[in-house]
């Protein structure tokens, strides 16, 4: 294997600003990425986690806080220079000379993130939605139309890629590809918003990856593999480049059947809006002193879509809110303010008396979305049969059926998975489609997933790759365009 | 059911495959829209208690209800008059002494009330018409229609797209606004019942005694009318005679004593598509011998009873349905040629149901109003509960019911045991939920999928003091 010079960068995040290790006084790093729950690397919800140990010397990072810093890793090899690492430090380890950090991508932090988010109702919204240079992402603005696991994102601390420029003091960035299923009714309930967010993707097909880049991504179905613009190959001739060549004694080839179906069977749950009820009538006491501010959260059983407001949008009609004085006298002093989520309705309530009061009933009027009967869809024949997992987010058949026949388009052939040892590249990320070629495996250009990257102190690198040979892509399909197409192509599910 | 399922708006340029599912929900919308642009539509009840008895002085000649909805400007009714003398009818809205209207009376008369301002959305106007300064009993009042107009949305007409090899969101969205639109315009007219007759007595004379009088409208050219219900007879010698505009345009055949009889009437309407034809049911009874002799031998007379729980105009058979282009296949290739044609005949099925929503306007730009029970006062009102009672055969998801005591019976009408032989015929529905308890009035909003067992298609009565009784698609 030839030799190619390296060089790297690594910063980390003090005081909100990016500030680079001097690299003569980092000693070590290694790291890697990988897509989870799927054994190769196409299952859909499948994540990618990313994990990275740096070591430095003592005296380089002595005196600023280590806990869940933020670092960043920006190697160069040949002159070709990325970003291959995004996270934050979780445990931090050493002696007197050295300390090594063992940092994991956003994509581990993010449950502590998204913990206890609620938000609003999304009616037949993508999952997710593409994120671009104008998109709009800020859930606060008036205009905002974008999906879930944007929302999800972008309230872990997540920016648009696309929109790096404007928010250079992100903690991560992320973008999106406009999801190719819209569930009929999404929302966040205080459950673990990535959760959801994979949830969400198991729902509409897809994954969201975060590449040694740090950004994460959504990628839907279609786009899950791209046309190979690099070649690996154990000659320089057959390979893109230099870092193309892998070692002829690397190449090993497995097939499982784990991610392999004929017949995909697929449960939904409708859900229908319903007319405007009470949907929470909540009589426990609750004292509060004189300018005392308190909140109340109240979650309905259902989630609802709007609830019957007052006088103004934020507050509740006058007999649905029982404010009284000790004497029993009305209270005439106070103001509140309802913020209504999917599930929980949360009052702001502030007392302006001069006496304690005691809010003695909340009636809430709103309209829930409740569910019908659970039933049961399959596509294609024989066995092995995969039965999806119940969603949530599945909620009528036409949406069932079009996740089990994309599902069946992808699970319907055995693929093998292939690894190879190659120089270290950090532009080679997982979820790259790559083409691979091998006489011995009767390979030429073959597309292949990248779904694992492995590499040791940036010198080289293990790719583990899934045949996609046949998988659909975009470019088989008729698209909502501006541009002319000729056809004849496939319209999806 | 009859809930439109459209596809998430199309976004261009960002890699959206045209998903066929998506594609199939704009043909199956088409197809629905199609089918939902023709209505058959029940026969509007017109006349007072006891349709042609009543005392010489001043009575209630009808009373109804309709829904408001914004945008509305015009209460209209029109009727038709004999004998009237200088007597004139008085219109009196929402419980109101002060009449909103006086009319004039003729052979046929009209009016027209203005209804734009003072009322909210979903408000349930309450309509009463009566007499004044009738002085014989041999006047007689016909109410002959009652609706609002014009019925708005806020959806508008957004055209049908051609497609001829570019596919961008404009297109695809135009055609899932034109089903949108197309759609609330058929789902903003509410689809009123049949004022049911259930057991309704008739006579035990020889004599014609007058069982229903009202009148239909033929919206399509497809429509008849038809008559639908069960007679039980304790005449010899019976027949029902349908008139049309005072013609006698159906004689049914001759029931004998003691028999229970179907009644499926169906009469082809030849006036012209848009107008309204009087229509009276009668029972003429030919031999009463066996009721005689117990009257006479001091037993109790026995008059037939009628239900009639359906009286409509609608297709003979079924409405003309177009041709829907071949489904979308997902993975299948498919030229562009197929897909412009496919597409092409989608904005041509939504172009055309938008026509015949735009040529009927006496059926797409009108709210009906919905006859009350026939009552002079509350007691006859309420001892004619199980008799007159609104009847719907399924057609849409929701329904809106304004009133007191209110349940939805349905599944089947159970005959209570009677103490006596006079044939009271109570009744109560196999199955029931209360929508509208007490005695005071309410509206209620009833989801009927939540009703087990009140499938599409299938008749329910609303039962109770009901003022208002109405359908809506969804």
């Amino acid at each position: 294997m030839s030799i190619h010079p390296i060089s790297y960068l690594i910063k980390w995040k003090q005081s909100g600003s990016w500030v680079a290790l001097t690299s003569g006084k980092i000693t070590d790093f290694a790291g890697g990425a990988e897509s989870a729950l799927s054994d190769a690397g196409l299952g859909f919800g499948d994540k990618v986690t990313t994990r990275q140990t740096i070591t430095a010397l003592r005296s380089e990072v002595q005196g600023q806080p280590w806990a869940r810093t933020p670092f960043q890793v920006v190697p160069t090899v040949d002159g070709s220079s990325a970003v291959a690492f995004v996270g934050v430090n979780t445990r931090a380890s050493g002696d007197a000379e050295t300390v090594t950090f063992n940092c994991v991508g956003m994509t581990d932090d993010l449950p502590n993130r998204t913990k206890d988010l609620y938000s609003p109702m999304f009616y037949r919204r993508p999952v997710a939605t593409k994120t671009t240079a104008s998109s709009i992402e800020d859930p606060t603005d008036g205009n905002y139309a974008a999906g879930l696991i944007n929302w999800v994102l972008w309230q872990a601390g997540g920016r648009p890629y696309e929109q790096a420029g404007s928010y250079p003091t992100a903690d991560f960035y992320y973008a999106c590809d406009q999801a190719v299923i819209a569930p009929d009714w999404a929302w966040i309930a205080g459950e673990s918003g990535w959760d959801e967010a994979l949830r969400l993707a198991r729902a509409a097909g897809g994954q969201n990856h975060q590449a040694l880049d740090g950004v994460i991504r959504y990628k839907q179905p279609l786009l899950l593999v791209g046309t190979a613009t690099y070649t690996y190959a154990d000659t320089l001739a057959g390979a893109t480049d230099a870092l193309g060549v892998y070692d002829k004694d690397s190449p090993k080839e497995e097939e499982s059947t784990g991610q392999y179906f004929t017949k995909i069977v697929c449960s939904f749950t409708p859900r229908s809006a319903r007319p405007m009820q009470e949907v929470i009538n909540d009589d426990t006491p609750r004292k509060v002193e004189p300018s005392e501010t308190i909140t109340i959260d109240l979650e309905p059983q259902w989630p609802i879509t709007s609830f019957l407001s007052g006088a103004t949008a934020d507050t509740l009609p006058a007999e649905h809110l029982t404010v009284t004085r000790f004497d029993g006298e009305p209270a005439a002093a106070f103001t509140y303010t309802v913020t209504q989520y999917a599930q929980r309705i949360s009052i702001e309530f502030t007392n302006d008396e001069l006496i304690p009061v005691v809010i003695y009933r909340i009636i809430v009027h709103g309209t829930p979305v409740t569910t019908g009967e659970t039933q049961t869809i399959s596509v294609g024949s024989g066995t092995p049969v995969m039965t999806m997992e119940d969603n949530i987010f599945v909620q009528n058949k036409a949406h069932a059926l079009q996740l089990a026949t994309m599902a069946l388009a992808f699970y319907g052939t055995a693929r093998k998975t292939r690894t190879i040892t190659v120089p270290y590249n950090p532009a080679r990320l997982v979820g790259d489609t790559v083409g691979l070629t091998c006489a011995d495996m009767s390979l030429t250009a073959a597309p292949h997933l990248v779904y694992k990257i492995d590499h040791e102190a940036g010198e080289v690198m293990t790719l583990a790759m899934v045949d996609v040979t046949g998988i659909p892509t975009v470019d088989d399909y008729y698209i909502v365009s501006t541009s002319a197409q000729a056809g004849p192509k496939k319209l999806a599910w | 059911m009859p809930a439109l399922d459209l596809p998430t708006t199309f976004v261009n340029n960002v890699q959206m495959p045209i998903s066929a599912t998506a594609l199939n929900m704009l043909r199956d919308a088409a197809i629905a829209l199609d089918g939902w642009s023709y209505r058959r539509l029940a026969a509007f009840d017109g006349n007072s208690n006891g349709y042609v008895s009543h005392a010489a002085g001043d009575f209630r000649v009808w009373w109804g209800a309709l829904r408001w909805q914004t945008g509305m400007t015009t209460l209209w009714l029109d009727g038709f008059a004999s004998g009237y003398g200088s007597a004139t009818l008085k219109v009196y809205l929402d419980g109101s002494g002060t009449a909103a209207a006086t009319i004039t009376l003729g052979t046929s008369w009209s009016t027209s009330i203005d209804i734009s301002s003072g009322y909210n959305a979903g408000d349930i106007i309450l309509i009463e018409v009566r007499t004044n300064g009738n002085a014989t009993k041999a006047s007689r009042y016909l109410v002959q229609e009652v609706f609002a107009e014009p019925v708005v949305v806020s959806s508008s007409w957004p055209g049908v797209p051609t497609f001829a090899g570019t596919y961008d969101s404009g297109r695809l969205n135009q055609l899932i606004n034109a089903c949108q639109n197309l759609y609330d315009r058929i789902a903003a007219v509410p689809i009123p019942p049949t004022m049911g007759h259930f057991w309704v007595s008739g006579t035990h004379k020889v004599e014609t005694a007058t069982l229903y009088a009202g009148s239909v409208q033929r919206s399509q050219s497809q429509d008849v009318l038809r008559i639908l219900g069960t007679s039980n007879i304790f005449n010899d010698a019976e027949h029902l005679e349908v008139l049309i505009d005072g013609v006698l345009a159906y004689t049914g055949s001759t029931w004998a004593l003691n028999s229970n009889n179907s009644i499926d009437i169906s009469y082809t309407l030849a006036n012209s598509v848009s107008d309204r034809v009087y229509v009276q049911i009668d029972e003429v009874v030919t031999n009463a011998a066996t009721n005689a002799a117990l009257f006479a031998n001091h037993e109790m007379e026995l008059n037939s009873r009628f239900t009639l729980h359906t009286i409509r105009a609608e297709a003979a058979t079924h409405y003309p349905a177009a041709s829907p282009p071949t489904a979308f296949a997902a993975d299948t290739s498919i030229t562009a040629a197929t897909l412009n044609s496919r597409l092409n005949a989608i904005s041509t099925m939504l172009s055309n149901v938008k026509s015949r929503l735009d040529t009927a306007t006496w059926l797409w730009n009108r709210a009906p109003a919905v006859r009350r029970r026939f009552a002079i006062d509350d007691h006859q009102n309420s001892k004619l509960a199980l008799v007159f009672t609104p009847s719907f055969q399924r057609f849409g998801d929701r329904l809106i019911v304004r009133g007191k005591d209110v349940s939805i019976g349905w599944g089947g009408r159970v005959i209570e045991p009677q103490d006596d032989a006079w044939r009271d015929y109570k009744y109560h529905a196999a199955q029931s939920k209360s929508v509208i308890s007490g005695d005071k009035a309410d509206t209620a909003e009833v989801f009927l999928d939540e009703l087990d067992g009140l499938y599409p298609g299938q008749y329910y009565q609303v039962l109770g003091d009901v003022y208002y009784a109405a359908e809506l698609l969804s």
